[in-house]
């Protein structure tokens, strides 16, 4: 009884002596703080012009996304977030696994964003400019891009070096024999989300960031791999004919970018391009009559500046804003596929927005569409509003 | 061979989780922004408990054997976007910053907040003087930490203050 005593009283030592050298990590696995919620939508509202006829606008719950992550120890927790697109669509935008190995060393696993760019990875509304999304990081980086896949991320603080490394599901390039991928939108359709996806071949993908610099953030990606495809399904290994059929339905991808955010005293400048080829379209397009593109080539520069910001204002900001963006699905084509020169397209965006707080964002501009095919450019304005909690 | 590997990479983890508070690292680094052999020691201040959080934690740097006081320090942690990152902040003894250092930032995004270029735009001022935008430079994707970060060291000066003024007492 004695003994047990003396133990009782070592043990009550020790859980002081260790209570009081708790780091904070330690101390918010004992605080009840496991569970967050967050979120992020957008509400749009755009309205074509054209001087000779009459065109309806769009009203659109565009996005509504609710973020939950639980925190199991200082080290695992899981991420997930729930989007209702356009009010009937119901995904899963991230649900992933994070475990920390060492500081600078996380394992990661489930469906994650790939990080390609800027808007990929930060796409709440307050982070951007402008209703819309560059279209940049919609007909050549798919945004919201994201598959299944397990990978390394970490970062290196002082220095700030960040990376990202990761292995994949692709894209589904042919469903049974129909065409996933296009001239016009690239590898927009075969985004497979997560959703009973077809897997046949990993993809990497990575992303080096560097922030060393004060108001800098910039990065270089990668995506190198191949779309999947249902026709290697079941096919006998010995038969060449069908391997042959699956081979035209398959096609190699190679993506590089490169984006850059620099922030000075109320001016914001960003940019980002992005290039890539696509190899096997000449075989694909014939086998699927369709015509994509064997290389593509894509930019935009944007300036902003805050106006508030020359009155001292940290919280409260006024945004005016102008984006020039350049983005061709067909840079290249092979085989008998000629350029289409409507594929060559020049987007000119003229806006601003107004946060009062952080987290809340009201947006107007306006929008020019030009093609290289010629034609008058077609105009937009949009409005809506943004929040991120 | 092989075994040793998977041995290594099972202990990796643990090693860490043993990892001390920041007061190792505080002394450390405090010792070489001031060039001097010191002491540590932590006090609680009893002033403004409004404003103090669990997190929390205030140091004294004393000079070894003179025993003259040549620095405070405080470290806390702050809120990202969604999660917590640790830092501290070492003063001189009119309170102006001598050094921030952010050592643990958990979440994958907003971590250009710890980088040591940043972070240098602390040094040579009282904490109240700084302003997310203003003198302290903006970062894209870092808004909701950089916010904070600033928002905390002008908590801790608050704080510093007031328990300052106790101990000179």
């Amino acid at each position: 009884m004695k003994r047990i005593g003396i133990l009782a009283i070592m043990m009550l030592f020790v859980a002081c002596v260790s209570g009081q050298d708790m780091n904070s990590g330690e101390r918010m696995l004992a605080s009840p703080e496991k569970l967050t919620i967050g979120g992020y939508a957008q509400i749009d509202y755009n309205q074509p012009l054209s001087s000779g006829e009459i065109n309806n606008g769009l009203m659109d719950v565009h996005r509504l996304v609710l973020l939950f992550g639980y925190k199991f120890s200082d080290r695992a927790s899981f991420v997930t977030e729930i989007e209702m697109e356009h009010v009937k669509e119901l995904y899963v935008e991230q649900a992933y696994l994070n475990y920390e190995i060492l500081p600078w060393l996380s394992f990661r696993s489930g469906l994650m964003l790939i990080p390609m760019g800027i808007v990929n990875e930060y796409h709440e509304p307050p982070t951007f400019n402008g209703v819309e999304r560059p279209n940049l990081d919609k007909y050549i980086v798919p945004t919201t891009w994201r598959e299944i896949g397990a990978g390394f991320t970490g970062h290196f603080l002082q220095s700030g070096i960040t990376y990202q490394l990761y292995l994949v599901n692709g894209f589904l390039g042919s469903d049974d024999g129909a065409a996933k991928l296009s001239g016009s939108s690239l590898f927009r359709s075969g985004r497979q989300k997560g959703a009973s996806s077809v897997f046949s071949q990993p993809n990497l993908a990575f992303r080096v960031g560097y922030t060393g610099v004060p108001g800098l953030n910039t990065g270089l990606s990668g995506y190198f791999g191949q779309t999947q495809s249902t026709l290697l399904d079941g096919i006998d290994k010995a038969v060449p004919a069908e391997i042959a059929m699956a081979d035209s339905s398959l096609t190699g991808i190679r993506m590089i970018g490169w984006d850059a955010r620099y922030t000075f005293r109320g001016f914001g400048l960003r940019g980002q391009l992005i290039a890539g080829s696509v190899t096997n379209t000449e075989e694909y397009n014939q086998f699927h009559g369709s015509d994509v593109g064997s290389g593509f080539l894509g930019y935009y520069a944007e300036l902003s500046y805050d106006l508030l910001h020359a009155i001292g204002s940290t919280d409260h900001a006024l945004i005016l804003f102008f984006r020039y963006e350049k983005y061709n699905t067909h840079w290249k084509t092979a085989g008998g596929l000629t350029a289409d020169p409507a594929y060559d397209r020049t987007d000119l965006t003229l806006g601003m927005g107004w946060k009062p707080v952080p987290g809340v964002i009201c947006k107007l501009d306006h929008q020019w569409f030009m093609n290289n095919a010629g034609g008058t450019a077609n105009r937009q304005i949009n409005a809506g509003i943004g929040i991120w909690f | 061979m092989r075994s040793l590997i998977y041995l290594v990479f099972f202990f990796i983890p643990l090693m860490d989780s043993i990892a001390a508070g920041p007061a190792d690292l505080i002394h450390k680094v405090a010792e070489k922004s001031t060039d001097k052999n010191l002491n540590i020691k932590e006090f609680f201040p009893v002033d403004s408990l409004k404003e103090m959080h669990k997190d929390d934690q205030y140091y004294q740097l004393v000079e070894t054997g003179g025993g003259d006081l040549v620095a405070y320090a405080f470290a806390s942690s702050a809120y990202g976007r969604y999660e917590a990152f640790d830092y501290f902040i070492i003063y001189d003894l009119e309170l102006t910053i001598i050094k921030v250092q952010v050592y643990k930032y958990r979440s994958t995004h907003g971590g250009a907040i710890a980088g040591k270029r940043w972070l240098r735009q602390f040094s040579g001022h009282k904490g109240d003087e700084l302003q997310y935008g203003q003198n302290v430079q903006a970062v894209s994707g870092a808004t909701i930490s950089g916010n904070s970060i600033v928002n905390d060291a002008r908590r801790a000066s608050r704080l510093m203050e007031s328990a300052e003024k106790k101990l000179s007492h």
